[in-house]
């Protein structure tokens, strides 16, 4: 069961929004998905066209003693997503205390699958230094399982900066992670620019295929469904389609369905 | 279906209003536009009553009634006319007799299925394969394609057995005694003399032979057909020289003679093509060094006289874009025109300008000029119309490198414009061009004997030889050719690259076009004056061959027109020139024709269709005749005319001017025509076959000479930027900041067409939006305004672009590496009954055309006899094929 852990580089460049079509871009190719919302905002099952007055979570259900099994959902065009929760303040610590129990229960749940794709929305968490090291611990481990551990960039100068700051300082990066360039704009010489620094400079990491910035992406959200369902013709309705078969062909043929 | 009512079931009450719906709704459906006439209300009626009382409700699965709606499609029931019996009549008997194609096909019977669906040629076409597979699947066929399948399977593994068991053939003397044996052979066939009988069994079975090959794929196959070409008409060849000339009739003598030049023409053209074209190299690409620093430099020039500017810009463009390091690329726009706004436009792009203070020698001098203000290692040549791909040179410039003698590549010019011929008889990207022959197959033929020649543009050239030469020659107005000749002399290869790596704009009218061919024809008389390649250091006798067929195609214009009124001769003058009896005569000649050009039709028939180049050949028999006649007489004599293109044929008309020779030749044609129907009504009883063979002959030059007509029927060309059709993915984006998926359909330098699949996103009215075109991984946005939305299309002008942008956008479109690759692939293979059926179908437009434009009362008598025409044919039975709702 390949697994794919989604998050932004830094905040703000899309990667709940790339989860959702993602999973219904593999779900167009007839594979079942389920994406989990490690966000705390909880934001991602909004996109699956579930209820925002609905708080549970597989989260919540940790703190509550629910059963986390049963706040799975499931949208309109197959995709399942589970839900963070709503964790109030008060009880982030007894989350935390509880997290490590509750992921490995639910890794031994998963890993008998039901489902083709994991993906998986995880905040960005690079600075160890002011993450919650438990938590970071965790996801860290997490990112060791992934196939795919994608970074959504946008082509900005801030998203290009940090780049060129992880290389300057020699960070290692793990062959099975890489940078998507979210919301391209080419009506702006800028981002075109950047866009073609950050492929020429990072070439390795850097993916063959980009997400363009088109407001058919926003409305779909605002529909709280996919690009692709909302608009099927958009061209990043495709763009997301050529992700997933990138995605495919990464993971390879083997695997698939496994 | 309506339902069938039953006499039986009806109640005698009800029986008047059943009987007015029977007969009403029968009686609407065999009335027309038109109300009934008498006639029509006694006879449809009638056939109504005999059909309900004798006839079962349905036959061969219709409704009996409506038989003679399906069997009689060409008779008006409701309002039938005297003629309408005879129409009657003919049509019954052609039921009876010819078998119809059935009415009901069975699932997957292929046959009947392709015959329902077919059209009219189509379903001919349908037939003449049944036959054509009866004929081919006998066992002489499968025998000739098993031991042929054999040899050529063997040819690969001989070569590679060691050289101790080297067949006695393969070495010198036994070449030699095999060649005597083969010429002594030969000439015995040529010379042996037949009876009628027995030449009619020789050819015949010469004849099935061939045409058994003609259907054997592979090498082998065509080379025996070669041979059996070659047989034919050598046996026709000696038969013609020995016995068909008059002595005794010195006008008849005189005439024949020259006819028998003509011909001498013709053999020695089909001898040199069949070697030419033989076996064409198809060279593909050698890669480049990996290490691009390491890479040549590179002059581009791009020479002009008078073409307008927006020509040559997309060049410019175009050449800008070309993928080669940039500090070794420099673009030079050679100016003979002497214009500033060329000036401006240079500098405004930062490509070199250069003007010289004289204008002698035409294009050659103006690039000589530009030789020695530039430098680089290399030459590459584009007329300004010719837009380079950006992968020309990265294309090309690997087989310089690979082979340091190699002074010249040459590549296919392609237009993008339908050329005269094109564009006047409406068949462009349907048949091959007239440059189809030669950059498809002559040039690449020409390859495999190192004799490809310059063609002036699309070509690069290697700096050092061309200036050990002097540069393009400037003695002979063939600058192009010239100067490979004596490249070829000095001993540097040439190579031909058939790739269309660039592409252009044809010759707009067909004056201009002819007037460019006489620029051909008098150069390539020029040089075969001056510095004729049969003689002189330096060549291979296959290179000495291939030049010399090439200026003999020029001097093709006095044996064409030899041909076109020798039967004249004898219709109008009764001069026996073939002093022969008809018979034999066909006998003879008729093998001779029937090989080559099915031999020919094989090698030509993705390049030229059957009967075309006549065509092209007559157009310009005329013009060419006298040009050439003077070069090799006087060869310095004669001006340079530059071709123009880039111009608007504003409205139809009809260049009598140009086509005055035309219609002398229609005129004579018909003259012979009319005496020929005299002679044979009033003529000796012996001239009967004589006669019958000089009119066909005749006629056929008449249909022939109504294409050249047609082809002078201007046709008006409105756009004046041609579009190119293509099929790219693009991207739409409108101000809502939506992007849609979009496919360009084709483009042009000013705008062009996509199509999208939900067009209700798009605004109404016209409106701005921007195109997102990809080249390379990267984007490029251009901002256009609608022009129309039709279905899923919508039309777009550009907004103005700076220059960058106006290059991406020739970067993003023309100059595609892939742009042109569909080229010559979407044409057919050659069918010679269907070339020859579009042929006259031209002819018989261009006649119509030709009297609907003249002067009175030829208009009427056109307009007569094509009425007539159509009354008569209104008799002619035809194949009925049920229509779908009747069934």
């Amino acid at each position: 069961m390949p697994l794919v852990i989604i998050s932004g580089h830094r905040g703000g460049t899309g990667a709940t929004t790339v989860v959702s079509n993602l999973a219904a871009a593999l779900q167009r190719t007839g594979l079942q998905t389920l994406s989990i919302d490690l966000h705390p905002d909880n934001q991602l099952s909004l996109h699956y066209g579930v209820d925002q007055q609905l708080m549970t979570g597989w989260a919540q259900t940790s703190v509550s003693g629910a059963d986390w099994k049963q706040c799975g959902f499931q949208a309109a065009d197959g995709r399942r997503v589970l839900p963070f929760g709503d964790v109030p303040p008060y009880q982030y610590a007894q989350f935390r205390d509880g997290l490590r129990e509750t992921v490995s229960t639910m890794a031994d749940t998963l890993s008998s699958p039901t489902e083709d794709w994991l993906l998986f929305d995880m905040p960005v968490i690079r600075h160890h230094a002011l993450a919650d090291n438990v938590i970071a611990d965790v996801y860290a481990r997490l990112i060791a399982l992934a196939d795919i551990n994608l970074h959504v960039i946008s082509p900005d100068l801030g998203c290009y900066r940090l780049l060129k700051q992880a290389a300057l300082n020699g960070d290692a990066l793990s062959d099975k992670q890489f940078y998507l360039v979210n919301g391209a704009d080419t009506h702006s010489p800028l981002s075109l620019d950047i866009a073609l620094l950050l492929e020429s400079e990072f070439s390795n990491q850097v993916l063959p295929v980009s997400i363009h910035k088109d407001t058919a992406v926003a409305e779909a959200a605002a529909h709280m469904t996919s690009v692709n369902a909302y608009m099927p013709d958009s061209q990043a309705a495709d763009d997301f389609h050529a992700l997933a078969l990138w995605s495919l062909g990464r993971v390879g043929k083997g695997s698939v369905g496994a | 279906m309506p339902k069938v009512i039953d006499i039986s079931e009806l109640n005698t009450g009800q029986l008047w209003p059943v009987m007015q719906r029977y007969y009403g709704t029968r009686m609407a459906a065999f009335g027309g536009l038109k109300p009934y006439r008498l006639m029509g209300m006694v006879v449809v009626p009638l056939w109504l009553t005999i059909s309900l009382i004798f006839f079962k409700p349905t036959v061969a699965g219709v409704d009996s009634w409506r038989l003679p709606l399906i069997y009689f499609p060409h008779i008006n029931f409701s309002r039938p006319k005297l003629g309408d019996i005879v129409r009657f009549l003919i049509q019954l008997a052609w039921l009876l007799i010819v078998r119809q194609p059935p009415l009901i096909p069975s699932a997957g019977d292929l046959d009947s299925s392709l015959m329902r669906s077919a059209s009219e040629p189509q379903r001919l076409r349908t037939i003449m394969l049944a036959v054509k597979t009866r004929l081919i699947n006998n066992p002489v066929s499968r025998f000739l394609s098993k031991k042929l399948s054999d040899l050529e399977s063997e040819a690969p593994e001989s070569a590679n057995t060691s050289s101790s068991k080297k067949p006695f053939t393969a070495t010198k003397l036994g070449r030699t005694i095999f060649g005597f044996i083969l010429v002594a052979l030969a000439l015995t066939t040529f010379t042996v003399p037949l009876t009628v009988q027995d030449q009619f069994i020789f050819v015949s079975i010469l004849f099935l032979l061939s045409y058994a090959l003609n259907r054997v794929p592979g090498h082998i196959p065509l080379m025996l057909m070669v041979g059996i070409s070659l047989l034919a008409t050598g046996r026709y060849v000696w038969w013609r020289c020995t016995s068909t000339l008059n002595f005794d009739d010195p006008v008849g003598l005189v005439f024949g003679i020259g006819l028998l030049m003509a011909e001498a023409y013709a053999w020695l053209v089909m001898l040199l093509g069949y070697v030419q074209n033989i076996r064409p190299l198809h060279r593909g690409t050698v890669a480049l060094p990996a290490d691009s620093s390491t890479w040549p430099s590179i002059d581009i020039m791009i020479p002009s006289y008078n073409e307008d500017l927006s020509v040559v810009r997309a060049t410019v463009y175009a050449c800008l874009g070309l993928d080669w390091p940039k500090e070794k690329l420099h673009i030079h726009i050679l100016d003979d025109g002497k214009r500033d706004s060329f000036k401006d436009f240079a500098a405004e792009v930062g490509v070199g300008y250069i003007r010289r203070p004289k204008n002698n020698h035409a294009k050659a001098g103006n690039i000589n000029y530009a030789l020695a203000q530039t430098s680089g290692e290399y030459v590459a040549i584009f007329d300004c119309d010719h837009i380079p791909t950006r992968v020309f040179l990265q294309i090309s410039m690997g087989w310089f490198i690979k082979d340091p003698k190699l002074a010249l590549i040459q590549t296919p010019h392609h237009f993008f414009s339908p050329d005269p011929f094109e564009r006047n008889l409406s068949n462009f990207r349907k048949v091959p061009n007239e440059g189809g022959l030669f950059y498809g197959l002559i040039q690449d033929g020409n390859d495999l004997w190192n004799s490809t020649f310059f063609c002036g543009s699309c070509a690069i050239l290697r700096r050092a030889p061309l200036e050990e030469v002097g540069g393009i020659a400037v003695e002979t107005v063939t600058e192009d050719a010239h100067t490979s000749l004596r490249l070829h002399r000095k001993g540097y290869r040439s190579a031909y690259l058939r790739a269309p790596l660039s592409a252009g704009l044809a010759t707009e009218t067909l004056s201009a076009h002819i007037g460019q061919r006489i620029r051909w024809a008098r150069g390539m008389a020029q040089i075969l004056r001056t510095d004729n390649p049969l003689f002189g250091p330096g060549l291979s006798w296959q290179q000495r061959l291939c030049y010399v067929n090439a200026m003999l195609h020029f001097l093709s214009g006095i044996p064409r027109l030899i041909f076109l009124t020798a039967p004249l001769a004898f219709l109008i003058f009764h001069s026996y020139i073939i002093y022969a009896p008809a018979l034999l005569l066909v006998l003879y000649v008729l093998p001779h024709i029937l090989h080559s050009s099915m031999t020919n039709s094989r090698i030509q028939g993705k390049y030229r269709y059957s009967f075309w180049g006549e065509v092209y050949e007559v157009v310009l028999s005329w013009y060419i005749a006298r040009p050439t006649t003077v070069a090799l007489f006087a060869p310095h004599k004669g001006s340079f005319n530059v071709t123009a293109k880039g111009g608007l044929v504003e409205k139809s008309y009809y260049d009598w001017v140009i086509s005055r020779p035309y219609m002398l030749l229609v005129l004579a044609n018909f003259i012979g025509l009319a005496l020929g129907v005299y002679r044979y009504i009033n003529g000796p009883e012996g001239e009967v076959a004589a006669v019958v063979v000089n009119m066909i002959w005749t006629l056929y030059n008449v249909l022939i000479v109504g294409s050249a007509v047609a082809v002078a029927s201007e046709m008006k060309q409105v756009r004046r930027v041609h579009r190119v059709e293509t099929n790219i993915p693009a991207i739409v984006r409108l101000s809502s900041g939506h992007l849609l998926q979009a496919t360009v359909m084709d483009f042009s330098l000013e705008g062009l067409r996509v199509s999208v699949n939900d067009m209700s996103k798009l605004p109404r009215g016209q409106f701005d939006i921007d195109i997102i075109l990809m080249r390379a991984n990267r984007e490029f946005i251009f901002p256009m305004r609608s022009v129309y939305t039709l279905d899923n299309a919508m039309g777009l002008h550009l907004a103005p672009l700076s220059t960058t942008q106006m290059t991406d956008f020739v970067q993003c479109t023309f100059a595609r590496a892939d742009t042109w690759v569909k080229w010559q692939n979407s044409y057919e293979f050659d069918r010679p009954m269907a070339s020859m059926a579009a042929v006259f179908r031209a002819a018989v437009y261009g006649y119509r055309r030709l009297f609907a434009l003249a002067p009175w009362p030829l208009p009427v008598l056109a307009r007569g006899v094509v009425t007539g025409f159509k009354y008569l044919s209104s008799y002619s039975p035809r194949n009925v094929t049920p229509r779908a709702e009747y069934l």
